[in-house]
């Protein structure tokens, strides 16, 4: 079998795919490995088990449970060591076999890792996603295994805390001692580079990482698991002056340790695993294993411990690149260093980049470069100086001080470096969310580039790494080829955003970009939440044009960032006093009786006139006829029933097809008149759920019924999307 | 699997180039280092492949030949490793103590660097032949084996039996008198001369000068060692 497990740790992940194409792609892998199957007829029958063994492995909690919410009283155990973050405790429990992420208040009695405790809690299931592209919340804990989360609980009597629990208490405490000991600004970092909890992480230095792709640099990676053994082996062996032996069986029995001290992430047990092997191996046989069989095995051991491991991001990747890395190994050696770390930054990026585009939509162009700079800099100096700083605990303070003065002085000045670079646009590459099938092609095509790089056949390499490129952009195109119009009303709560798209990407275009007010908080949830996952992950990077029909928050809130993020070439508003300037944005005003032509489509802009009387700022709005073909659509801002009067007896609206009702459905709008007089089939009504205002108003809501007219509200069916084609139009929406 | 020349076991890591298919792999990484290849260096004699400096294209020794013979049999020697202490050992394994399986070591080597110098042309293959008091003491002729890597052969000269070439002195080796003969009157046109060891050329010039008054026109010697 030597030489082999990577087969059977591959068949095993073929396992996890969708049947149809896990199926497809379990015969491409036989093909692909025949030569190696067919020699070994162990494999054969190992490879096919482990294929068809997640399908019984994965238990029943992957189907959704039929009730949403429940409540529940009784034992449950522990499972994870409960967190502290903002003021909540947080740990996943075991209850009837179910796994339930509890979110709880300090309670009584203390919770502990392992231990029994009585609960009553009410739990329910976990939130969807209401928008295309949205982060799925219970798909994420659906890849930890739990089914179910709790808010609202209490428990008592808590008992037996396992042995494991004494470790993590002495995790916290040593957490403690270190933010009584060092300032603020080195805490953070001990925090995320030793301890694996980035949490104090400023949000907006995160975004900056994850923006040029060294996200993975905040979370405890492998690299700095072999960093960390290196300086504990280099020490044991200079300082202590133990012989080879005795520094490897200490290192051993450390690294169970280090991986809970580290916050036991998905890659540190990865890398402290293979560790323990490696060393174990070393002591006993003179380099005979194959690396590669190392991994293959700790993979198919996490697997089998924890099956839902595979879904887990941190665990795809950690996993990818060590994978690709350990078969470059002809590559990597004998070459200079700065070309050795050039080819592993760049071996890393393209095996992460399906990756990266299947969870973030995008890559950055230049992250290898900036990997290239960050990557020496966290595993060759700021993590030993960290774990300098950790050991000097106990050392005098002074040797302390100089050791944090010179950490910080080194840190601010790379951390700046980053801040200022910033984000900008032109370096990322958006492609959106590809399909499965792009994945798989994607990686077929890696390997047989890398395989005819190693084999010196530089042309051939080359050109498939032109291959995997235009595999990338083959995606782009497939989400061009979208033949319907499509208007899409996004779910941002008690605000407003639609998105127009014309067929194969003729256009696109927006109107409103609200932001939900939450009291004096200016949050720009809705712009990085939904407007900007749902466009990337259609692909789109730019829109043509955007429309605000008025200025208030709730319908421009997210106006700045669209523009900046989406370089629209016009903005389009009622006459206002003020003047919009963006590079490259035309701002244009328009009122009664203007008319924009953009292809197949025109907007018809019915109020308010050019004089713009009204004094409300809602009546202020923006209100105009899309037509595309024969399908009519009156977008109606927030305005009130004084202005459609006014329309009305303009006789300037006649028969449509679909009507945005105005102001979120409020009772100070939508006549009965109104109604007569648009006579729309469908009614579309963004809302937050269970908003403040109470709207939509009930009144509302009959009148529409009493009207025959459907009505689709984004508080319950989430992003609401009209698809019209050949005269035929139908409505979408992303809750079930 | 265990390495042909020093019996460890063969190692090796998967990489992408092995993902699909394992190489046949019969030498380990270590054993592998230790064979140097000539071609590898930057300048040789034209005529011979001896390492000379940069000034001149033909070493002494073949200067030497020519002006003795007023034109030298043999067109061109192409060798493959240098003779270093490792090669020594092997190659007394292989000839003296009879390991006939090492041949197998050099067969991709050897095949490699005949396509590159030699094929298409068309070449007999002439393994230089011992006398058969050393055939019976060796068992086989270590010429013949690495001439039957590349192709069939033909045998064409007969040997006499004298002492052991590594005997002599490099002038007697350059004295003695011819002690091949050729079998055949009409030689073919091309000939491809094979021996394990290039040291003075003597050997070689012999058999070709024989292969030359029987009707040969053109003389190539392809060796596995230039010592």
């Amino acid at each position: 079998m030597k030489s082999h497990w990577y087969l059977i740790s591959l068949s095993l992940i073929l396992g996890y795919l969708p049947k149809v194409i896990g199926f497809l792609s379990f015969i491409i892998f036989l093909i692909l490995f025949r030569r190696k199957i067919i020699k070994n007829r162990l494999l054969l029958v190992l490879s096919s088990l482990t294929f068809f063994l997640p399908g019984y492995i994965i238990p029943s909690t992957f189907e959704t449970p039929d009730i949403e919410n429940d409540f529940i009283t009784g034992w449950i155990e522990i499972q994870t060591h409960p967190e502290i973050k903002n003021d909540s405790i947080r740990f996943i429990g075991e209850y009837q076999g179910q796994r339930i992420y509890f979110y709880a208040d300090s309670p009584k009695s203390p919770l502990k890792q392992g231990a029994q405790c009585y609960v009553e809690a009410e739990i329910q299931q976990p939130k969807q996603p209401t928008n295309p592209g949205s982060f799925d919340y219970r798909k994420y804990l659906a890849s930890l295994g739990v089914s179910w989360v709790s808010y609202d609980n209490s428990f008592s009597k808590c008992a037996n805390p396992s042995y494991l629990s004494h470790l993590y208490d002495w995790r916290d405490h040593l957490m403690s001692i270190t933010e009584s000991k060092f300032s603020e600004a080195t805490v953070v970092w001990i925090k995320a580079l030793i301890f694996g909890d980035r949490s104090d992480i400023e949000p907006e230095l995160i975004d900056t990482f994850e923006y040029w792709g060294l996200s993975h640099l905040l979370a405890i990676s492998g690299l700095h698991v072999g960093m960390f053994l290196s300086v504990i082996y280099f020490l044991l062996m200079k300082v202590c002056r133990l012989t080879k032996e005795q520094s490897k069986c200490i290192i051993i029995m450390i690294i169970p340790f280090y991986i809970i001290i580290s916050g036991s992430q998905p890659p540190v047990i990865r890398a402290g695993l293979m560790a323990i092997c490696l060393i174990v191996f070393s002591m006993f046989k003179k380099n005979t294993t194959d690396t590669i069989d190392i991994i293959s095995i700790v993979m198919i051991c996490m697997l089998l411990y924890n099956p839902f491991l595979l879904h887990q991001m941190a665990f795809q990747f950690s996993f990818a690149v060590t994978f690709a890395l350990i078969l470059s190994k002809n590559l990597l050696f004998k070459d200079h260093w700065i070309m050795i770390s050039i080819k592993v930054s760049l071996i890393s990026q393209l095996v992460l980049l399906p990756l990266q585009f299947y969870y973030f939509y995008y890559t950055n162009v230049m992250s290898f470069l900036f990997n290239l700079i960050y990557v020496p800099y966290f595993t060759l100096i700021a993590m030993p100086l960290l774990l300098l700083l950790m050991l000097s605990l106990v050392l005098p303070q002074p040797v302390r001080h100089v050791l944090e003065f010179l950490f910080n002085f080194i840190n601010t000045f790379f951390i700046q470096l980053l801040q200022m670079v910033g984000e900008p646009m032109r370096s990322i590459w958006v492609i959106g969310k590809p399909h499965l099938m792009v994945v798989l092609l994607y990686f077929i095509f890696f390997i047989l580039m890398m395989l005819f790089w190693e084999k010196g056949q530089l042309k051939k390499a080359a050109l498939l790494g032109i291959i995997i490129i235009m595999v990338c952009y083959g995606e782009t195109a497939i989400k061009h080829f979208t033949p319907e119009y499509s208007v899409t009303m996004l779910d941002v709560g008690q605000a407003e955003s639609i998105i127009i798209e014309l067929p194969y990407r003729q256009g696109i275009f927006m109107v409103d970009a609200g932001e939900e007010m939450n009291g004096e908080e200016e949050t720009n949830y809705n712009f990085n939440h939904v407007i900007k996952p749902y466009l990337w992950s259609k692909g789109i990077t730019e829109i043509d044009s955007l429309w605000i029909s008025h200025f208030d928050r709730d319908h421009s809130g997210a106006m700045e960032q669209v523009i900046k993020q989406f370089e629209p070439k016009q903005l389009y508003t009622a006459p206002i006093e003020r003047y919009y300037k963006y590079p490259g944005l035309d701002h244009i005003i328009v009122h009664e009786g203007t008319i924009v032509n953009y292809g197949d489509i025109t907007f018809n802009v019915l109020s308010p006139t050019k004089s713009n009387k009204h004094t409300d700022a809602n009546d202020q709005s923006i209100v105009f006829l899309l037509q595309y073909k024969q399908h009519k659509m009156l977008f109606t801002g927030d305005i009130s029933k004084e202005v459609e009067q006014e329309l009305v007896s303009k006789n300037s609206i006649g028969d449509i097809d679909v009507l945005k009702i105005a102001h979120h459905g409020s009772q100070t709008s939508t006549s009965k008149l109104w109604l007569q007089k648009a006579k729309p089939e469908a009614a579309i009504v963004s809302v937050g759920e269970n908003n403040f205002y109470g709207h939509p108003h009930p009144i509302v809501i009959q009148r529409l019924k009493d009207f025959g007219i459907n009505v689709y509200r984004s508080d319950q069916l989430g992003a609401v999307t009209l698809k019209y084609k050949d005269g035929q139009s139908t409505f979408y929406h992303y809750n079930p | 699997m265990h390495c042909l020349i020093c019996f460890n076991t063969l190692h090796e890591d998967t990489t992408w180039a092995t993902l699909f298919e394992s190489k046949e792999e019969i030498v380990c990484e270590s054993c592998n280092e230790k064979f140097e290849r000539l071609d590898l260096e930057k300048h040789h004699c034209q005529r011979c492949m001896k390492p000379i400096s940069h000034e001149v294209n033909l070493c002494g020794d073949c200067v030497a030949w020519r002006e003795r013979m007023g034109i030298d049999p043999l067109s061109r020697n192409i060798s493959i490793y240098s003779y270093n202490e490792d090669m020594k050992d092997l190659m007394a394994r292989f000839k003296y103590r009879g390991d006939y399986e090492l041949v197998k070591v050099w067969e991709q080597e050897v095949t490699q660097i005949y396509q590159h110098y030699f094929a298409g042309n068309d070449f007999t293959i002439v393994p230089i032949p011992l006398s058969e008091e050393r055939l019976s003491e060796r068992g086989f002729n270590q010429a013949e084996a690495i001439a039957q890597l590349i192709g069939p052969t033909q045998s064409l000269l007969i040997r006499k039996h004298s002492e052991k070439q590594s005997k002599k002195t490099k002038l007697e080796r350059m004295r003695t008198s011819n002690p091949f003969r050729s079998k055949i009157r009409n030689a073919p046109r091309h000939i491809l001369l094979v021996d394990d060891i290039y040291t003075t050329g003597t050997t070689l010039r012999q058999a070709g000068q024989v292969l030359l008054n029987s009707g040969a026109q053109q003389i190539f010697s392809l060796t596995l060692i230039r010592s």
